[in-house]
């Protein structure tokens, strides 16, 4: 082989890598990739860009733990108004702020109320330790990124941490191949069928914890970050609507954030709700039990912010 | 910054290739300085404190002791001397920096030794740059090794492409091939067969041994637990791991070296195709064996053989056939030195029992060429190659055992399950069962099974076992056989390598999957070493 070869062989050698994850940018943008992504809960974070005219009057917006939290049927029985939950991940949220409830109005009418919640770790106001980037929920977010918002402005966003990009859109990290094992589809199926009659909530399929999680498998507490929730209430509060927000309960087992509890109380003017290891299913997510008490609590401030104007 | 990462793959490799590159043209007689700089870097990658307090300091040290040595030519009965406190001084750092936490477990296990030797990490690379620095003061004073320059001195010590975890190198074979000021350039064909060497063992480190540690993993972490077929499985899954782990890193750093137009000593020779346990270490980490037969054994052997000829006794093959002459020239020396190197592996029962185990096979194996006769039944039978290479390969997935098991009572447990005492066939108290369909949490730590779909575990590690019995090694694959044409076979045509745009495209095929897996890695098991 001529020197010249030599350089084709060398760029032949990259070409399949490149065109790998240039093809998952198509795939994930695919119907097919929706129906065959091997993470069930990235398939159920679809849902809030499949509403059309659902123009509901009670948005719920948030991060997972509000997904998995927030019962619309339940905020529906006690206020009377209709109800969906678009919540996304923290990451989504950190990422792409509000742009997914953007995408909501721009096919919905606005809401007349938004209600938001987050975990505490979701509004942590982290430092150089926490890297937006790095953390868990890229993958969601990347994939979010590109089937939704891929405008030239998040590309190079995404050109900008090329190897968390590269590594969250592996074909074999996403699509599920034949013969995976790791969620059967009849559970996938049951969850979106579960998400779409409820109107949004998200129960993954795992059962409820029996003990805390070892302290060093959560993320870091940190004090809550007063002016990024200020800046999502500002962008969030609907046109001639309201907007009320929530800190989702905490395991009473779980004092790491205890430090900062005095700056959740006054964000948020009220005390932060603990329950029982039981009422969850991970670290941040709710059983059905969990999700249903939280709901309860959201709806009846809802409704008694209803009464409260009506008289 | 390990090799299996993408700021290596595409940032760090790139850069230093054309700063290289650029080196050779521009400033020729720098080019070791600026390899010396890039594997400085290189190391500060992983930790700057560990650079400073012992990568630097050491290579400085050993630089100056083979120059003092050097210079006492005259004086052997002083440069011995001098050998004796500099080699001491490298031992004792090694064993400070791999042992004082064991050793202090083991003996007191007060809470404040306890915390004053956790502070202590091994520095990265600590065994083999001090083997590589010891080997070169023997060599030194031996006068087999010239005394060389400060940065040709560094480049062979711990160039970034076989620093972390070898091969073991002799300085006066690296050192040679180092550019001097005429004019040597980078060779895109050197680049090229580099290249693919590297992809090659990306492979085999991040798609198959990463994708096959969780079932090793599972079993080893179940020792008390597993049925005799998964404890097995458990056991060969291991053994696989660390040869696509090991020899895929020993493939990527030989083909660093290539690319930066050094050719590095062979490590691996499938030595799963070994017919005796002395075959398999001349095949298993090869470099270490040349090492400690250099460096111990034969010194070892040969004091013992002058003793007996001080003594009158018969020495060389003849005194090998006597009893007292085969355990004083060969079973203790081999004994004495697989416990050193097994001990050398890690801290530990486990691997000392490792290194006693290889040493005792050895001594056998030793014992079986001398004395053994041919009209004997059993050495017909073993004489057959596919029973030879079985009998090898259980007593290597033996001595595997103990390495991976995390205690000696773990280990024994182990054994004892591969031996039927929880069951034959059967699945764990858990029901994540070896021998079923992968269990969800394991394909959630490994997607990579996802490939593998639903296939059980033991169809899926046998379907390893032809590969490392029957296949070609990269070496051979890749042709490269003129190096060590006395060990290395011939690939079948079809599968030698040639630089074209069809192996470019089956490489490049490699690369992407790898590529796509590269997230999800973990460290090569050789790191901890």
């Amino acid at each position: 082989m001529r020197p010249a070869s030599y350089k084709v062989y060398l760029l032949l050698l990259l070409a399949p890598s490149l065109l790998l994850h240039g093809a998952m940018v198509l795939l994930i943008r695919s119907d097919f990739f929706l129906a065959n992504c091997a993470n069930p809960f990235l398939r159920c974070l679809d849902y809030s860009y499949t509403l059309r005219h659902a123009d509901c009057e009670v948005v719920i917006y948030g991060d997972s733990s509000a997904k998995t939290g927030i019962n619309p049927l339940i905020i529906e029985r006690l206020t009377g108004l209709r109800t969906c939950n678009i919540a996304q991940t923290a990451g989504t949220l950190r990422i792409l702020g509000t742009a997914p409830y953007d995408e909501y109005l721009a096919h919905n009418r606005p809401p007349k109320y938004v209600v938001v919640a987050f975990n505490n770790r979701t509004l942590g106001r982290h430092n150089g330790a926490y890297d937006e980037w790095f953390q868990a929920n890229s993958q969601e977010v990347i994939v979010q990124l590109v089937r939704h918002h891929l405008t030239p402005q998040r590309a190079l966003e995404l050109a900008a941490h090329p190897f968390l990009t590269i590594t969250h859109l592996s074909v074999f990290g996403l699509l599920k191949l034949p013969g995976d094992t790791s969620t059967p589809e009849s559970t996938v199926q049951a969850m979106l069928t579960n998400l779409y009659a409820t109107k949004g909530l998200l129960t993954l399929p795992r059962k409820p914890l029996a003990e805390c999680p070892a302290p060093e498998k959560l993320a870091p507490a940190a004090r809550p970050d007063a002016a990024w929730l200020a800046e999502m209430r500002r962008q969030l509060t609907p046109p001639g609507g309201r907007i009320l927000a929530f800190l989702t309960p905490v395991a009473v087992c779980d004092h790491s954030w205890e430090t900062f509890e005095s700056d959740y109380r006054a964000l948020f003017g009220r005390d932060v709700e603990r329950y029982n290891i039981g009422f969850f299913n991970d670290a941040n997510h709710y059983t059905p039990e969990g999700s249903a008490r939280f709901s309860q609590t959201v709806g009846s401030e809802l409704a008694a912010e209803l009464r409260k104007l009506r008289s | 910054m390990p090799f299996n990462s993408l700021k290596f793959l595409f940032v760090f490799l790139p850069a230093v290739i054309l700063l290289y590159g650029v080196c050779l043209r521009v400033v020729p007689a720098k080019a070791k300085i600026c390899l010396t700089a890039i594997s400085v870097v290189f190391y500060i990658s992983f930790s700057t404190r560990q650079a400073l307090t012992f990568l630097l300091p050491s290579v400085a040290l050993n630089f100056w002791a083979a120059r003092l040595l050097a210079g006492l030519a005259d004086r052997p009965k002083l440069q011995t001397k001098w050998l004796t406190a500099f080699v001491s001084v490298n031992i004792l750092a090694l064993v400070y920096f791999k042992y004082t936490l064991w050793a202090l477990e083991f003996a007191a296990p007060s809470s404040v030794a306890h915390n004053f030797a956790a502070t202590i990490i091994a520095p990265l690379g600590v065994s083999f740059v001090t083997l590589i620095q010891i080997g070169y003061l023997v060599e030194v004073k031996q006068g087999t090794a010239k005394v060389v320059d400060f940065f040709g001195y560094c480049v062979c010590a711990f160039c970034f492409c076989h620093v972390i975890s070898g091969p073991i190198i002799h300085i006066g074979e690296i050192y040679p091939q180092l550019p001097d000021d005429n004019g040597a350039q980078l060779r895109w064909n050197e680049i090229v067969v580099g290249s693919s060497w590297f992809v090659m063992g990306l492979f085999k480190k991040v798609v198959i041994a990463d994708s096959i540690t969780p079932w090793a993993d599972y079993a080893f972490g179940h020792p008390r637990e597993v049925s005799a077929l998964g404890a097995s499985l458990g056991v060969i899954t291991f053994a696989m791991q660390i040869y696509f782990d090991f020899s895929g890193y020993s493939d990527m750093a030989l083909g660093l070296g290539r690319m930066f137009g050094l050719r590095y000593p062979f490590n691996f020779n499938s030595p799963f195709q070994a017919a005796s346990i002395i075959d398999y270490w001349s095949r298993w980490h090869m470099s270490l064996t040349r090492y400690i037969t250099a460096f111990l054994y034969n010194p070892m052997s040969a004091a013992a053989s002058r003793k007996r000829a001080a003594q009158g006794k018969p020495i060389g093959k003849r005194g090998a056939k006597t009893i007292s002459g085969f355990a004083q020239m060969i079973a203790v020396p081999t004994l004495v030195t697989m416990t050193i190197v097994g001990v050398w592996h890690g801290a530990g029962m486990p691997f000392l029992i490792f290194g006693v185990l290889h040493g005792v096979y050895l001594a056998l194996n030793n014992a079986w060429r001398i004395f053994n006769r041919r009209e004997w039944f059993i050495t017909k039978v073993i004489s057959y190659r596919p029973v030879s290479v079985a009998i090898t390969f259980v007593a290597a997935l033996f001595g595997f055992l103990f390495w991976r098991a995390a205690s000696a009572s773990d280990a024994f447990a182990m054994l004892s399950s591969v031996c039927g005492a929880h069951g034959l066939i059967g699945a764990p108290a858990d029901g994540a069962t070896l021998l079923s369909v992968i269990p969800a949490s394991v394909v959630r730590l490994a997607p990579a099974l996802r490939v593998l779909g639903a296939m059980p575990v033991t169809v899926t590690v046998l379907a390893l076992l032809p590969i490392v019995w029957f296949m070609p090694n990269t070496q051979e694959i890749l042709g490269q056989s003129d190096v060590k044409s006395e060990y290395v076979g011939y690939a079948p045509q079809w599968l030698t390598w040639r630089p074209a745009a069809s192996w470019a495209w089956i490489l490049g095929g490699a690369l992407a999957v790898a590529i796509s897996l590269i997230g999800r890695t973990s460290n090569f098991v050789y790191f901890k070493i």
